[in-house]
């Protein structure tokens, strides 16, 4: 059974048809979901919910669409509003704690082992807290470029906002990682003769 | 950091934390199916579909009941005084459109009275020292000087936008001793204004403009405090003598308090830029104010950010500062890069608002922004070595309250110079630079 299929049957009201699109489509939705909302249950509850969801209003699904950056998009949206509603807020520590090298990996420096996976373990432990510190919308277009791999106009359709909307937040959302992750930034020589602050990528 | 690396993190950070063998398929099922036996070690869920005849009555007994209320609150007179008890924030007015108010007209016309003449007199130059430093006496300085000494004046420690979240930059702090409140202005590169209002105890009473029509209220909460937002404003149209409400202007207004101190945050953009910074990024940024003093600690600088410094970092030129200034004049914000990338530093007599003496310097690349002087009659100068164009008397066109500026303009070091300078009735003109005293400032630039 290939996915239109999967898709018809389910529009003819066999759940087991569903499975297909689960089996392929719910494990990039939940990691997707689990980036922007940073809790793997919940991100499984929103992923789930959208399956049921599916399964019950299939047929609104305009089957002359694809359904991958369809079903993406509404997990997407499910993502960025559970991740508002469990928003928390980011103390003043936090972002210092990051900025500045904290006691425990200051500790674990002295630890023997080898020193360049060390430095990976902090790298991807700044990268995910700076993520973590980003607002949900942000880190939803940071998720959507970067983990799903969408281009403008897919994540305009994505996201549900305007391509002038989707180049500022992900603009705004690199500068603020670039800010958190200012220790990683390559050296000056590496950056050239442009000017700190600008950025003309997007 | 390469992107490449960053996409591997997040790679390696979501494989981890969500095996490939993750098999989400017999809890779906379960959801669908009430009763279905879920797989041996599947976590348990509740099916929707259990309660759902119970949650469903309480949600038509709950729409019912709003329907009513709402019926209550729009057509009977008891409900709309109750509905304006209730809005807390935001003063509504019945009225979509009113004859434009009288003191706004004669505002109006008082700008566009031709300015007086300007009787030409001499004022002193005197040292700008300190003024870029934390001086109670003088009152400026730095951002986190101006912040910490308005604390001081106003009482209450005060809180600002987190600027990373936004990307923006703080343009103006604007202080107002009659309703003890601040308003800190904030701008971005795509021409987006925030403003922050704050003050002690209730909201100060709302001018005519800032009224809205009942029904352009939304109740929301931030952090837990009830507040409000507005879309729309009541603008005057070219031609039009009425004020009328616009629903969809692209400035949305929100309130709140929480419980001693009154906020309210402002969004002003272009209709082309209106989906920017929504609702909910509004109110996001509601709920992470953070305290003003304590930004300089954590500062990653060792020095406190000025707006100056700011402004410098975003243009990416070193600011020069001038070292003498008019006398009365004083500094009073570095106004970010516009599009042609210029520093502008503002001095004036005054730090209230309303038609005040200036001195503006104008900082930008070199070649970046083409001089134009008009009509105007230019005469040859120089500031230190460098040629100089001075031309008194300057008019940018349009009438204003504003004496003609005496204007400076030369170019040094790969960057391109001018100096505005004006003065008005209020100040008696009495502080007017001679055109030695505007070269004076120029050679004094460092």
């Amino acid at each position: 059974m290939n996915e239109t299929t999967a898709i018809e049957r389910l529009r003819d009201g066999h759940l087991d048809a569903l499975e297909l699109l689960v089996r392929r489509y719910c494990l990039r939705g939940v990691r997707a979901a689990y980036l922007i909302v940073g809790d793997r249950s919940l991100a499984e509850d929103v992923v789930q919910t959208k399956f049921v969801e599916l399964a019950v209003k299939i047929r609104q699904f305009d089957a002359s669409r694809e359904f991958s950056p369809w079903f993406l998009r509404s997990v997407v949206n499910a993502a960025i509003n559970a991740a508002k509603r469990g928003s928390r807020i980011v103390s003043l520590e936090d972002v210092q704690e990051l900025r500045l090298p904290a006691m425990d990996s200051w500790l674990a420096r002295i630890e023997p082992g080898p020193e360049i996976a060390l430095e990976n373990k902090e790298m991807h432990e700044d990268v995910m807290r700076a993520l973590e510190l980003l607002t949900p919308m942000q880190r939803a277009a940071i998720i959507c470029r970067y983990y799903l791999e969408l281009d403008a106009q897919e994540m305009t359709e994505s996201l549900d906002i305007s391509r002038s909307s989707v180049k500022w937040r992900l603009h705004s959302a690199r500068r603020r990682l670039r800010a958190l992750l200012r220790r990683y930034a390559p050296s000056p020589a590496d950056a050239g003769s442009r000017p700190p602050m600008r950025s003309d990528e997007e | 950091m390469e992107q490449q690396t960053f996409k591997k993190i997040l790679q390696m950070h979501v494989e981890t934390a969500i095996p490939d063998d993750h098999d989400p398929w017999p809890i779906i099922h379960g959801r669908l199916m009430p009763g279905h036996q879920t797989a041996a070690g599947a976590e348990e869920r509740v099916p929707l579909s259990r309660n759902r005849k119970t949650v469903k009555r309480l949600s038509t007994l709950a729409l019912c009941i709003s329907l009513l209320l709402l019926v209550f609150l729009a057509w009977t007179p008891t409900g709309r005084a109750l509905a304006r008890s209730v809005i807390r924030f935001f003063q509504t007015t019945d009225q979509n459109s009113y004859p434009v108010p009288a003191e706004f007209a004669s505002s109006a016309s008082q700008l566009a009275e031709p300015s007086t003449p300007v009787p030409t007199s001499v004022a002193a130059i005197v040292s700008s020292a300190g003024e870029m430093e934390c001086d109670p006496d003088r009152g400026q300085g730095t951002l986190m000087c101006e912040i910490r000494l308005l604390e001081d004046q106003l009482g209450f420690p005060i809180q600002v936008l987190p600027l990373q979240a936004a990307e923006l930059v703080v343009e103006k702090l604007d202080p107002d001793p009659n309703s003890q409140s601040l308003t800190i202005y904030y701008t971005n590169p795509y021409s987006l204004s925030v403003s922050l209002r704050q003050g002690l105890g209730d909201f100060p009473p709302d001018d005519t403009f800032d009224r809205v029509p009942p029904d352009g209220v939304r109740a929301v909460r931030i952090a837990g405090s009830p507040g409000e937002i507005v879309r729309g404003m009541f603008v005057q149209w070219a031609g039009e003598d009425q004020m009328e409400w616009w629903p969809s202007a692209p400035i949305l207004r929100l309130r709140w308090s929480d419980g001693q101190r009154w906020y309210e945050m402002g969004r002003f953009g272009t209709p082309e830029f209106s989906p920017v910074l929504d609702e909910a990024e509004l109110i996001w940024m509601a709920e992470h104010l953070e305290l003003g003093s304590s930004m300089a600690d954590s500062s990653e600088d060792a020095g406190s950010p000025t707006t100056a410094q700011l402004a410098e970092s975003q243009a990416g030129i070193d600011v020069k500062i001038p070292v003498l200034v008019p006398d009365g004049f004083h500094f009073r914000y570095a106004q970010v890069p516009d599009e042609a990338g210029r520093v502008m530093l503002v001095y004036s007599t005054h730090a209230d608002p309303g038609p005040r003496g200036f001195m503006v310097i104008n900082e930008t690349r070199e070649g970046s922004d083409a001089r134009w002087f008009g009509t105007a009659k230019v005469t040859h100068v120089t500031v230190g070595q460098t040629d100089a164009s001075y031309v008194a008397g300057y008019n940018r066109g349009g009438e204003s309250p504003y004496s003609p500026a005496e204007l400076l303009a030369w170019s040094a070091d790969g960057l391109d110079f001018e100096i505005l300078h004006f003065t008005t009735a209020e100040d008696g003109y009495n502080m007017r630079l001679r055109p030695e005293g505007v070269v004076a400032v120029a050679e004094s630039l460092r």
